[in-house]
């Protein structure tokens, strides 16, 4: 290690592998205690939305074999579509946690299928710590690889996606990215195709579990034909590439939700075609040997300009004729951030689909992303093989991470990388005891440098001799080292900091503090998603919007509509139709999609901001999209432009359905002060405090369950009246009913209800 | 009901005859005359408990050691477990007073009815008296009326039954009580003088010389606004661990309320209204129960997480679990969760004998059930597990009336497995709570040494494969 000296004793040198193995332990252990805050604090539970859907397949994976498990047709989402599960999901993930599940029970430990998946990112984000330290060793050396083990482990750019409970395909894909990565790497400098072949087969785990993946087949393309173009073509990089193309090729069309997208699809023409120019670069190397250099000249030039031409008219005409299919949705905004807010609304109403802003930088990588242009530059200085590597996948990743708020995610990796490597060159330069030899003098110093670290013990000498300014000066080192010090401090800080407080929510179980400092938990999801497991049919239709698809799918096991595999843009605007018309429009609607229960999330009483009312612009804007005619949202705007919920309330809002079922008996809960929405602020329209405000009145849906805190509320779908009445005339009916029955009995009497039970009685 | 099987019985007889002329229904012999039956019918619980004391005479020539009990067909249902909890029978001729061995008699299909066999104590003489003390226990026997209610209205169960004691035998004089909560009745059957009322009892007779098999209907209507919790499932776990010193309990309840539905749809904002007002309600809002001393690491989940609203009052002696569902339990609804808890294992634990060989004799003693009270369960599953390599020599329960079953269990790196010992038991009222479980099992302390070895010489197995395997050379060339 470059932070020794030399001059240790052999025993200490046999104990360094012994130090790095405590020193990489201990790193994977920092990196999965600081993750399991969520479990500390709540309780060990799957968050958020997607990792529902993940932990609901793995569990059929585990309760069915491999292969049914593949062949899954799943006929209680998208109802009545119906989704091909099996086809339509990258499996890795669910087979690494059945795999361990299967492991541990043949050793008879009695261990629960959640506590494996909550526990799955944790542990992979201890083995990202050992294959970053890998990864980084490549780069420079051991040093500068521990560190940046150390970075990646408490990272939050990372932890965002990988505390437990985030049981996500990125769980696991980033320890594959970057294992493929020092594969690759390591079959380049090697120019082994058993690394190569290595390389593959990660590669393949990793088209497995992420769509991510095609990341890794662009960026090494992309560092292959930056070599041949530096002319650092070599025979190992024809070896190394050729393997990982043709295998890892092979091998990713074995899953089948990539099938054939491999010599198809747009983003993995450019694989192919540094395949084939590789080919030609190897062929052309091979003539040149054996022609006269003038001949071989214009020979390469033909070859060259025919062959890349033609090349591309076939890449052109294969997409235009179709057999190459054009670049989707989510790629184009990619490249055009204001894309997806003007073609495809479902996309950009994904916040982690939002451009990046910048202080989320500073928020997930601290002073990293400092360091990380040094690291670049110091790369660039020596500029092997692998550093161009390392400074393409830098550029991409910050491309990427600035347009899209997740793929921070994959930038976060090359940053400690990088940051590693410029702090250990800081280190290497302050920490080595010797002066340059132009220098002429020693300027060890033993005082000094007991502060930076402790192996300078050794070397105790002349202290006054030394220059007060320089670069070799102690003091300078003092400096240095104190203030990089203190950084690290500030970054573990930090981290911790954001961990603790951003990224450990399990966003299912709300905590609030109470006024006495204790912690309130509240549950109401699992409240009325467990209501709706226990009560109503094994074959109820839930609609709600596509949010809570997948907790409702996982919670509640019932059949749902819509959810966050947004693979339908028409149903999901189905559904953001009926949410968003008049309740004669929906009823339809509802019947026709034989939906028995509708769930609206409603954070107005207790101020939870991410309630459907906030979103329900969306829904709006997206059935917008289908039915322009039918669903505008100037008319939710006020004539001001503004979004009230209170008297302002343009009538189409609060003639919505996803208005009347949120505030429905809202402003009863409240008596003489009146409502007030906590959320939005405004004060809604209430019959006790303001004459001219009627009730809302539901016709077609009653209310079956209400949530403790209001947030989440389910309505039964009625069925069609048994006089074939319109529901409206039915209710007008019924109430006036009710109101000959209160005036015989006169205005004393108790609630109406009672009423209409005496009636029933008689 | 039965009054109609009473009164249509002779056509009944007539088809028998026709129809089947092999083998007569059982009908036991006219042995005994009742003197004096006095029954009461306890509407006070969420289940139906009835007792009965009265004398029986041998009015036969010979010496009579069978009794039977006659049960209708409604309440034992046409499995012999049907909704009956308890059927326990004492007979006061001998001191102390024993209950006597009850089993299950035939089943009388043109009757209705179920009959069980007593066993006597010892042969009644001819001409002589015993007096018996009869109880039963039956679940789902309430039902709600009526069976839709509103939300905060208050709920009123009514109870069907026979102002007659059904009885095999002539019965020469006989009165019913009826006992009930503070609330009194508000609807019951009347007959000319019938029944006698007090504030919490109603009294129907006394009848004279009843016949056989008699049975006249009445019902009774009373205010019960409280849950009716059904535990259609109980799982119960006791995991029996000699290395940690620990009896852990885990168990799983399936119940669901029921006391009359809703018959609107729940509304929160009334719920809420209701409770700010204290007034009761029919749904279940929680439980709680009363766990042994020492209890520890109390939890209550259910499938899809822990449930944070409980509470657990950790005294030593007196350790107090309350908890909540996660909503309201409404009449009709259903619910799930799982309770589990710790005990230092010390305190269930006997050494009955030790020997030299180093095999132990234990003796392990558990209450049958623990849960929550004025519940009625349908089924409970009790099981012990007891440590690896632990032999089972004896069970014995106060309760008799169960299956068990015997399996083995593989689990935390187990090669032998571990004996379950697993009871089934039905109908289960509070009254059973009393009950306890004795497990005898031989365990040596040299079996528990069994797993150590077995899991380090595993490791130092893959320790060794891996020194051999990192010193074999698999390349191709030098």
């Amino acid at each position: 290690m470059v932070l020794l000296p030399s001059s240790i004793p052999p025993s200490a040198v046999q104990a360094l592998p012994l130090l790095k193995a405590v020193i990489l332990l201990t790193i994977a252990g920092a990196g999965i205690a600081s993750r399991l805050f969520s479990v500390a604090r709540f309780e060990s539970i799957i968050h958020e939305f997607d990792p529902w859907f993940n932990f609901r397949a793995t569990k059929y994976l585990v309760s069915h074999d491999f292969y049914s498990f593949l062949d899954w047709f799943d006929d209680r989402t998208w109802y009545p579509l119906g989704r091909v599960t099996g086809g339509t999901l990258y499996p890795g993930l669910m087979v690494t946690s059945a795999l361990i599940f299967h492991t541990l029970k043949a050793l008879t430990l009695p261990v629960d299928i959640r506590n494996v998946c909550v526990m799955l990112a944790p542990v992979f984000s201890g083995l990202t710590a050992y294959v970053t330290y890998l990864f980084t060793t490549e780069m420079k050396d051991e040093g500068a690889g521990l560190l940046a083990a150390a970075f990646i482990g408490i990272a939050p750019g990372y932890i965002s996606r990988s505390v437990a409970g985030s049981y996500d395909n990125e769980a696991i894909a980033i320890f594959l990215l970057m294992l493929t990565f020092y594969l690759w790497i390591k079959a380049l400098k090697l120019g082994s195709a058993f690394w190569g072949a290595l390389t593959a087969l990660f590669y393949f785990y990793m088209v497995a579990a992420w769509g991510g993946y095609v990341f890794i087949t662009n960026i090494i393309p992309l560092h292959a034909l930056v070599l041949i173009i530096m002319g650092r073509y070599s025979n190992r990089l024809y070896v190394a590439y050729s393997a990982w193309y043709s295998l890892g090729t092979l091998a990713s069309m074995q899953i089948p939700f990539v099938g054939f997208l491999p010599i198809r699809s747009s983003e993995h023409m450019g694989a192919l075609g540094v395949f084939g120019l590789l080919q030609l670069v190897g062929f052309s190397q091979y003539i040149r040997a054996r022609l006269p250099s003038r001949q071989f000249k214009v020979l390469i030039m033909v070859a060259t300009v025919g062959l890349l031409s033609l090349g591309a008219l076939a890449v052109v005409g294969l997409t235009f004729t179709g057999v190459i299919a054009p670049w989707t949705g989510r790629f184009y905004s990619l490249w055009d951030t204001g894309y997806a807010k003007i073609h495809i609304p479902i996309i950009a109403s994904v916040s982690e689909h939002q451009p990046t802003a910048w202080p989320s930088f500073l928020f997930d990588t601290h002073m990293l992303i400092w360091l990380f242009p040094a690291g670049v530059y110091l790369l660039f200085q020596k500029l092997r093989d692998e550093h161009v590597f390392v400074i393409i996948y830098a550029i991409l990743g910050s491309y990427f991470a600035g347009v899209m708020v997740r793929l921070m995610l994959t930038l976060t990796p090359v940053v400690c990388v990088c940051g590693a490597v410029a702090l250990s060159t800081i280190l290497d330069q302050y920490t080595n005891l010797a002066t340059p030899e132009t220098t002429g003098e020693e300027s060890r110093d033993g005082e000094s440098n007991k502060d930076e670290s402790s192996t300078s013990l050794l070397n105790i000498n002349g202290l006054a001799r030394a220059p007060i300014v320089g670069i070799f000066s102690p003091w300078s080192r003092v400096v240095v080292m104190g203030s990089f010090l203190v950084y690290l401090c500030m970054f573990v800080q930090h981290c911790t900091w954001v961990t603790s407080n951003a990224y450990s929510s399990p966003s299912v179980v709300l905590a609030s503090q109470l006024p006495d400092g204790s912690t309130h938990i509240i549950d109401d999801f699992r409240e009325a998603y467990y209501w709706l497991r226990k009560n109503t049919p094994q074959d109820a239709k839930i609609m709600s919007w596509w949010d809570y698809g997948y907790q409702i799918g996982g919670m509640a096991d019932r059949t749902t509509l819509v959810d966050n595999n947004t693979w339908n843009n028409t149903h999901i605007a189905t559904v953001g139709k009926a949410m968003s018309s008049r309740e004669e429009v929906s009823y339809p609607i509802l019947r026709k999609h034989d939906v028995d229960y509708i769930l609206v999330i409603f954070g107005g009483l207790i101020g939870y901001s991410g309630d459907d009312m906030n979103k329900f612009l969306w829904m709006v804007r997206i059935a917008e999209g289908i039915w322009p005619d039918e669903v505008q949202e100037r008319n939710f705007f006020t004539a001001r432009g503004e979004y009230k919920v209170d008297e302002q309330a343009t009538p189409t809002m609060r003639n919505s359905l996803m208005y009347k079922m949120c505030y429905y008996r809202f402003t009863e809960l409240f008596g003489r002060q009146g409502a007030v929405d906590r959320v939005r602020n405004q004060r809604i329209p209430s019959p006790t405090t303001d004459s001219s405000a009627a009730p809302i009145q539901l016709n077609t849906v009653e209310e079956a369950f209400t949530s403790e805190n209001w947030i989440v509320r389910i309505y039964k779908v009625k069925d069609l009246d048994i006089f074939g009445r319109e529901h409206a005339a039915a209710m007008a009916f019924e109430e006036g009913k009710k109101k000959g029955g209160r005036a015989i009995r006169g205005p004393s009497s108790g609630g109406h209800g009672k009423s209409k039970a005496r009636v029933l009685r008689v | 009901m039965a009054s109609m099987i009473y009164k249509a019985l002779p056509l009944y007889l007539l088809l028998l005859v026709v129809v089947r002329s092999e083998a007569a229904a059982f009908v036991p012999s006219s042995v005994f005359e009742i003197q004096n039956l006095f029954r009461t019918v306890d509407l006070t619980k969420s289940y139906l408990r009835e007792s009965a004391s009265f004398i029986i005479e041998n009015i036969s020539e010979e010496p009579q050691n069978e009794y039977y009990v006659a049960v209708p067909s409604e309440i034992v249902g046409n499995a012999t477990a049907g909704h009956l909890a308890i059927m326990e029978v004492k007979e006061k001729r001998v001191d102390p007073v024993v209950s006597l061995a009850v089993e299950v008699g035939p089943f009388n299909a043109d009757l209705g009815v179920q009959f069980y066999k007593v066993q006597l104590s010892k042969p009644l003489a001819a001409g002589e008296t015993s007096t018996i003390q009869m109880a039963t226990a039956t679940i789902c026997a309430l039902e709600a009326q009526p069976k839709l209610i509103k939300q905060p209205e208050a709920q009123n169960l009514l109870w069907t039954g026979s102002k007659l004691a059904l009885s095999p035998y002539k019965v020469a004089r006989q009165r019913t009580k009826v006992k009930l909560s503070d609330r009194g009745a508000n609807a019951y059957s009347k007959s000319k003088d019938d029944p006698q009322v007090e504030d919490t009892a109603l009294t129907y007779g006394p009848y004279l010389d009843s016949k056989p098999f008699a049975a006249e209907t009445i019902q009774v209507r009373y205010e019960y606004h409280f849950p009716v919790v059904e535990v259609t499932k109980l799982e119960r776990e006791l995991w029996v661990s000699h290395s940690g010193g620990n009896l852990a309990t885990e168990e799983r309840y399936w119940i669901t309320n029921s006391a009359a539905k809703l018959s609107e749809t729940f509304s929160r904002l009334r719920w809420q209204a209701s409770g700010m007002a204290g007034e009761r309600s029919t749904a279940i809002k929680g439980f709680s129960v009363r766990l042994r001393p020492g209890a520890r690491d109390v939890y209550f989940t259910d499938e899809i997480g822990n449930v944070s609203t409980s509470n657990f009052r950790a005294d030593i002696r007196d350790p107090v679990l309350d908890f909540r569902p996660r909503y309201p339990i409404f009449g009709g609804w259903n619910y799930s969760f799982t309770l589990g808890w710790n005990h230092d294992l010390g305190r269930s634990l006997k050494v009955l004998s030790s020997e030299d060989s180093g095999s132990d004799t234990y003796m392990l003693r558990v209450p049958l059930l623990e849960g929550p009270d004025n519940v009625a369960y349908d089924v409970a599953e009790v099981s012990i597990i007891l440590p690896e390599a632990a032999n089972v020599v004896d069970i014995f329960s106060t309760y008799r009336y169960y299956e068990k079953e015997e399996s083995l269990l593989k689990s935390h790196l187990d090669t032998i497995g571990r004996t379950v010992v697993r009871l089934t038991l039905n109908n289960i009222v509070d009254e059973h709570r009393r009950h306890e479980l004795y497990i005898t099992y031989t365990y040596s302390s040299a079996s528990s040494l069994h797993k150590p070895i077995i899991v380090s010489a595993a490791i130092a197995a893959i320790f060794f494969a891996w020194i051999i395997l990192r010193r074999i050379d698999v390349s191709i060339s030098k």
